[in-house]
């Protein structure tokens, strides 16, 4: 045997010491792979969550949108929110539900939002009145209280409002 | 040194070349991998430093935000028509003429209104806005014309960088 051959092969050649550096680069390979696979997916969470925060924030700008939306009274032109206390104190839900339901259906978009008195939502009690265009939402929900000072039963309404992405 | 001496220095010799460049590599490897980590990790998603920026379009009177001329309050999300000019976005967003093209750069429609009161042009562009868009963001606003308050969309076209 040459002494070329004999320094890859021979029992104390390269060879046995190169099975266990072959071993150590796989090991190392996956190691890396490994690493770089769960720092990726961390990353990736956090961005989602960052973007997900941005939704909220949306979300409300939506709702703030809805609440001082246009609509007509007959010849009167009031906002939403004036709508909902209207509504409310004159126990007119189908107007609610009506002038909801043509804001989504000219916004083209899904959601949901309820109406309840400020004291039983906070007890967690049904809602007034409620619209919803949605069987399962999924989207952000924002609430705002709106003072009700025309009535005396109800002195402050809450408001919850979801929109679908 | 004897024979078999030689033979051991020249075995180990060799496998400590091959086996210095694997960890080498694996070293560099680690360190490249730990680099793009704490890259993505300090990077803003486009999409919110763009709603940070477009903020002003909507919010701040310096722009387009209706302001009552009496009281002096600012109506977030109302767009008064008359400002809603290009020289009004011109003072509000800027980016460097020579570099500016890496900044971010907008461009700003109504639905269904035009830039000016006589309707000359149809979006209004920030300073290096090449119509090379990446993403396009939606904002539901009210237009305050005269007396009148419409509901209408600010539609922004986002050029992150070219």
């Amino acid at each position: 045997m040459g002494i070329g051959l004999k320094l890859i092969t021979g029992k104390k050649g390269i060879m046995p010491d190169f099975f266990d550096l072959i071993f150590m680069v796989l090991i190392l390979f996956f190691a890396l792979f490994f690493i770089q696979l769960v720092l990726n997916s961390e990353v990736e969470a956090k961005t989602e969550i960052s973007l997900e925060n941005l939704d909220q924030f949306n979300s409300e700008q939506q709702f703030l949108y809805y609440l001082n939306y246009p609509v007509l009274i007959g010849e009167r032109e009031i906002k939403m929110k004036d709508l909902i206390l209207l509504a409310v104190n004159t126990n007119q839900e189908e107007l609610f539900e009506e002038k909801t339901e043509a804001y989504f259906r000219e916004k083209k978009a899904e959601g949901s939002v309820a109406v309840y008195n400020t004291e039983e939502f906070r007890q967690e009690k049904a809602s007034l009145f409620s619209f919803s265009n949605v069987v399962f939402g999924s989207g952000k929900k924002s609430s705002l209280e709106l003072p009700n000072l025309e009535n005396k039963q109800i002195p402050s309404l809450t408001v919850v409002f979801s929109r679908e992405k | 040194m004897n024979k078999q001496g030689i033979f051991d220095v020249v075995t180990k010799s060799i496998f400590w070349m091959i086996a210095g460049i694997v960890i080498t590599v694996a070293i560099l490897a680690f360190a490249l991998i730990m680099s793009s980590y704490q890259n993505k990790l300090l990077e803003i998603p486009p999409e919110l430093k763009a709603e940070l920026l477009t903020l002003r379009f909507l919010n701040t009177p310096e722009c387009f935000t209706y302001q009552d001329p009496v009281t002096g309050r600012v109506f977030p999300g109302t767009i008064d028509l008359n400002k809603f000019t290009q020289e009004r976005l011109d003072g509000c967003y800027r980016t460097e003429t020579e570099q500016g093209y890496k900044d971010y750069n907008f461009g700003i429609e109504l639905e269904g209104y035009g830039p000016t009161k006589e309707g000359a042009g149809k979006i209004l562009m920030t300073n290096n806005f090449f119509n090379k868009v990446d993403f396009t963001l939606y904002k539901e606003i009210f237009i305050r014309s005269g007396g009148e308050v419409m509901p209408t969309r600010m539609i922004i076209y986002v050029q992150t960088k070219i």
